[in-house]
């Protein structure tokens, strides 16, 4: 094993809220492509990225009480990393098949990703699914790493020509033009505690030990048309595109939610334009989430504009407060102790989480087409209770809303997710009215 | 209005890299000229703070109505 560097604060933190068995740091990212998989072909590929993209062999090991990135040997576990399965089941059960293939946990000594290929026996399409620890990539990184695959497979890009990389990536903490001291952010942290503390917010449920919590995924898309038009809506009214959606979900939740008047909102920003080092697409995660405070007054399309101005106003607000810090020190025993007393913990996180972004797939890579795109993530352990993915894949949005069992109910989740496309509709069908104004 | 150099800098540093060598005038809208989104005003608020050596923190909501460069300008002149 090859020691890279040591991990970063956020890299440490994900790596040992993963080792608690939870996979809470893990999520899935689910590609249904039209066209004929050349099974030989792709492994070729990968084979070809391990040794173009050595980080791709990257495991977390503990040498001498740190925690580090190493490089395991080229063939170590070289066929670990993709499996190419036939389905005789319908492709319409994908759904399930993502979620079994996101529940088996990757061992970060070994691998931090592998990639799943479902071919069907009687239709034109096949599934790539892309695990990844998010210690080694974030969203623009698994889709760099599927960009290389497609190109190939779509004999749009020559294996030889692949991109690559240096050994390591980059390190947000240490590239991050607001990196701080350690006792700066602790600083920073319990500020927020306090205030969040202050809020008194009621907890959806309590008390489900943390093996008795399974993530449940309700997945559904947006098309193009009904985006088109919230899209127009979004720039008359000057707000942006994920700050409606959270205007949405919070408003859906607050609907179904009668007892509760505030919520936190945790919203996914990526930070890599802070990292002078960071190439677009290199490997690595950079995100961070930026906490927000809103109440609910009503559904009506006035209310949601202001919602939405008011998140995008608070967002920006966060990331000045506090989510720009990233410690670029940290004491290991603080750290592990802070996270292994979540092991036993009971108790649970009663608010919200959105990611939205834009795919950085391409529609078509030569003779296949990527028909939709999902992102998945288990969420048993952590800040929030529900949590909405929406990815932008040529001009659909394909959702995923996140709810976790027995803390939720299937049925109230349902509920969320109906409210969310109905205020979607409402907003769409106001954007209409104000046309013919 | 004549654009500081401090600021200049700032804005071609947040600018979406394809576009960082646009020209920009004091009335380049931020958004439609310059590309700047709200992940871009992030970088911006950063690149601002350590150009002038002030803090955006409290002026976060007159910071989100800004619009141009020079009323980008005009508001970093009544911070510092």
């Amino acid at each position: 094993m090859e020691k890279i560097r040591e991990l970063g604060f956020g890299e440490l933190r994900m790596h040992l809220l993963h080792s608690l068995g939870d996979g809470t740091t893990q999520g899935a990212l689910h590609v249904r492509i039209e066209g004929e998989l050349d099974d030989k072909y792709l492994e070729s590929v990968v084979e070809s990225l391990l040794i173009k993209l050595p980080v791709l062999r990257a495991t977390i090991q503990k040498i001498d009480g740190r925690y580090y990135f190493c490089l395991a040997d080229r063939n170590h576990h070289r066929n670990g990393f993709l499996d190419i399965t036939v389905d005789k089941n319908s492709p319409n059960l994908w759904q399930a098949r993502l979620e079994a293939e996101n529940n088996l946990l990757l061992n970060s000594e070994e691998q931090l990703w592998r990639l799943v290929a479902v071919n069907y026996q009687s239709v034109n399409c096949w599934d790539l699914i892309l695990v990844m620890h998010h210690a080694l990539m974030d969203a623009a990184g698994s889709e760099f790493l599927l960009d290389q695959i497609l190109g190939c497979l779509g004999n749009l890009y020559e294996i030889g020509s692949l991109e690559s990389t240096d050994n390591v990536f980059p390190s947000l903490e240490e590239d991050a033009v607001t990196a701080c001291e350690w006792e700066k952010y602790v600083g920073i942290q319990n500020n927020i505690k306090i205030k969040l503390a202050s809020l008194n917010l009621q907890k959806h449920l309590s008390s489900v030990g943390l093996n008795e919590r399974n993530t449940k995924s309700q997945y559904f898309q947006v098309n193009q048309d009904l985006v088109a038009q919230l899209e127009d809506f979004c720039e008359i009214n000057q707000i942006s595109l994920n700050s409606l959606f959270s205007a949405a979900l919070l408003s859906s939740i607050a609907l179904c939610t009668p007892d509760r008047k505030s919520f936190a909102l945790f919203s996914a920003v990526s930070l890599r334009p802070l990292c002078q080092n960071v190439k677009e697409r290199s490997l690595g995660c950079y995100l961070n989430v930026m906490p927000t405070v809103h109440s609910f007054s009503d559904d009506s399309v006035s209310s949601i504009i202001s919602l939405s101005r008011e998140h995008k106003i608070e967002v920006q607000r966060a990331f000045l407060n506090t989510g720009r810090w990233i410690p670029r020190n940290y004491d290991v025993a603080i750290v592990e102790n802070m996270i292994s007393t979540l092991a036993n913990s009971n108790t649970f996180g009663n608010d919200i989480g959105i990611t939205y972004a834009e795919s950085g797939l391409a529609p078509q890579y030569g003779k296949l087409k990527v028909k939709h795109q999902y992102v998945t993530a288990r969420r048993n352990i952590g800040n929030v209770a529900l949590i909405l993915h929406g990815l932008k894949s040529d001009r659909d949005i394909y959702f995923s809303l996140s709810h976790v069992e027995p803390l939720q109910s299937r049925e109230w989740a349902i509920l969320v997710k109906n409210k969310f496309l109905d205020l979607l509709l409402m907003i769409n069908k106001s954007s209409f009215d104000t046309v013919k104004i | 209005m004549e654009i500081e150099k401090n600021l200049l800098n700032a804005l071609r540093q947040s600018m979406p890299k394809p576009i960082a060598d646009r020209v920009i005038e004091a009335d380049s809208n931020l958004s439609f000229d310059l590309g700047i989104d709200s992940l871009g005003l992030m970088t911006l608020s950063v690149n601002i703070e350590n150009a002038y050596a002030i803090n955006l923190v409290d002026h976060v909501e007159a910071l989100m109505t800004v619009k141009s460069v020079s009323e980008l300008q005009t508001l970093i002149h009544s911070v510092l």
